[in-house]
């Protein structure tokens, strides 16, 4: 009988499509603690309930993916992107007022000289959860630490075991690029709909 | 290049660390996406608890296995070891003069602590014994107090006791307090699930011959050495 365990992940995910439940098996321990890890980052106040949702959802997708045989070039990249997408759905039904976000007063006073819609609180928070979706995972991380669960840097750094500046820095760099990016991001979002 | 042009990051090691760290429990949290998962698509879970209990069965049944081997060279000892198994769970016999200290200030915490043995009041023993220094006990008492530790189920504990047993200086040794001191240090093993530690600690008491040499070899073939 073929060792499993050493074998790549190409080979495993043609066993799958074959119905080898071994195979699995063997693919959800691969990577299983690595999407722990990384779903561990967004969770909210109870990490072990909500992330062990998280990540069971995102390996049911990632499997039948591979079953139905849709491409998945590479497992983690696809299983993180269950993850991301699963927990933007949360920070959606999760949003806070726009009146909480002091430092992207500018996007809030930017977007609504273009407010067309009656839901305008949910437009502005696609865009920013848009935008922050494409950046590096530290600045997705420390946004979220400090607009949604209204962390101070200190806490943000001791978490992140980083010095106070270096968090600072991250976080205004995402604000700025965020206010810079605001006025296109409405115009596209109009013209779209 | 201007302080705005700076664009610091944080390593993925620190956010994978972070990440993991937001669990409270970890293991538990991995263990039951695990089992979710096992459940829905069919393979066997990671089984940490079934190798343990495997581990555990095999190492009773190469106790047992071994025991009935090693008895009929062990029936000339002072206290077969078919005794010792049918009294799990009573003392081992105290008749040794050699349990009880002849001298000195320990005197009564000794005495105290075998007459508790003796009657199977175990938690009052292991009282009397702790309140003692270890070094201070001979072979004998060494294996009682391991023996009454074994009974409680604290094996961390009985393994020092016992091995005190082994290693302290005491002219009143004999053979068949060393054998009844291994016999209970693979219990001790095996009681913990430590199939290989089991193995190697039995070996010791097999007598010299063809009956040692497949023993060994057994532990070579399980664990790579003798």
């Amino acid at each position: 009988m073929l060792n499993l365990r050493h074998v790549d992940d190409k080979t495993l995910m043609e066993r799958i499509r074959k119905g080898d439940q071994r195979a699995t098996g063997i693919l959800v321990r691969r990577y299983l603690e690595q999407a722990m890890a990384y779903a561990g980052r967004f969770a909210g106040n109870n990490p072990d309930h909500e992330s062990e949702d998280l990540v069971s959802e995102a390996f049911i997708k990632t499997i039948r993916a591979i079953e139905i045989g849709t491409s998945v070039n590479q497992v983690f990249p696809y299983l993180r992107k269950c993850i991301y997408n699963q927990h933007l759905d949360d920070l959606r039904r999760r949003r806070p007022p726009t009146s909480y976000f002091d430092d992207l007063g500018v996007i809030a006073a930017d977007s609504y000289h273009y407010n067309t819609t009656d839901d305008h609180d949910a437009v502005l928070m696609e865009l920013i959860l848009n935008e922050v979706a494409g950046m590096r995972e530290d600045q997705q991380i420390i946004f979220e630490l400090r607009v949604f669960d209204r962390r101070d840097f200190e806490y943000i750094a001791r978490e992140m075991r980083t010095c106070v500046d270096t968090v600072t820095h991250i976080y205004y760099n995402v604000i700025r690029t965020l206010k810079n990016r605001a006025p296109k991001l409405y115009d596209s979002y109009v013209t779209d709909v | 290049m201007s302080h705005e042009e700076q664009n610091p990051e944080i390593s993925q090691d620190a956010l994978n660390d972070y990440g993991k760290r937001q669990y409270k429990n970890f293991d538990a949290a991995k263990a039951n996406i695990d089992r979710r998962l096992s459940q829905r698509y069919g393979y066997s879970s990671s089984g940490s608890n079934l190798k343990k209990v495997l581990s555990m069965a095999a190492a009773l049944a190469m106790l047992l296995a071994a025991w009935w081997c090693l008895r009929p060279q062990l029936s000339g000892s002072e206290l077969e070891l078919s005794q010792i198994i049918a009294q799990q769970s009573s003392p081992l016999p105290t008749t040794s003069q050699s349990a009880y200290r002849s001298a000195g200030e320990s005197q009564s915490t000794v005495d105290e602590a075998i007459k508790a043995y003796e009657q199977g009041d175990y938690e009052t023993a292991v009282d009397a014994f702790e309140s003692q220094s270890m070094e201070l006990l001979n072979a004998k008492q060494s294996l009682f107090f391991g023996h009454a530790l074994f009974q409680l189920k604290r094996y961390q504990k009985a393994l020092l006791a016992l091995d005190n047993g082994l290693q302290i200086a005491d002219p009143q040794r004999d053979m068949a307090t060393d054998r009844q001191i291994v016999y209970w240090t693979a219990k001790t093993y095996a009681a913990s699930g430590r199939c290989d530690l089991t193995l190697r600690t039995l070996a010791k008491i097999a007598p010299p011959g063809e009956l040692s040499q497949k023993l060994a070899s057994v532990c070579e073939s399980i664990l790579g050495q003798p």
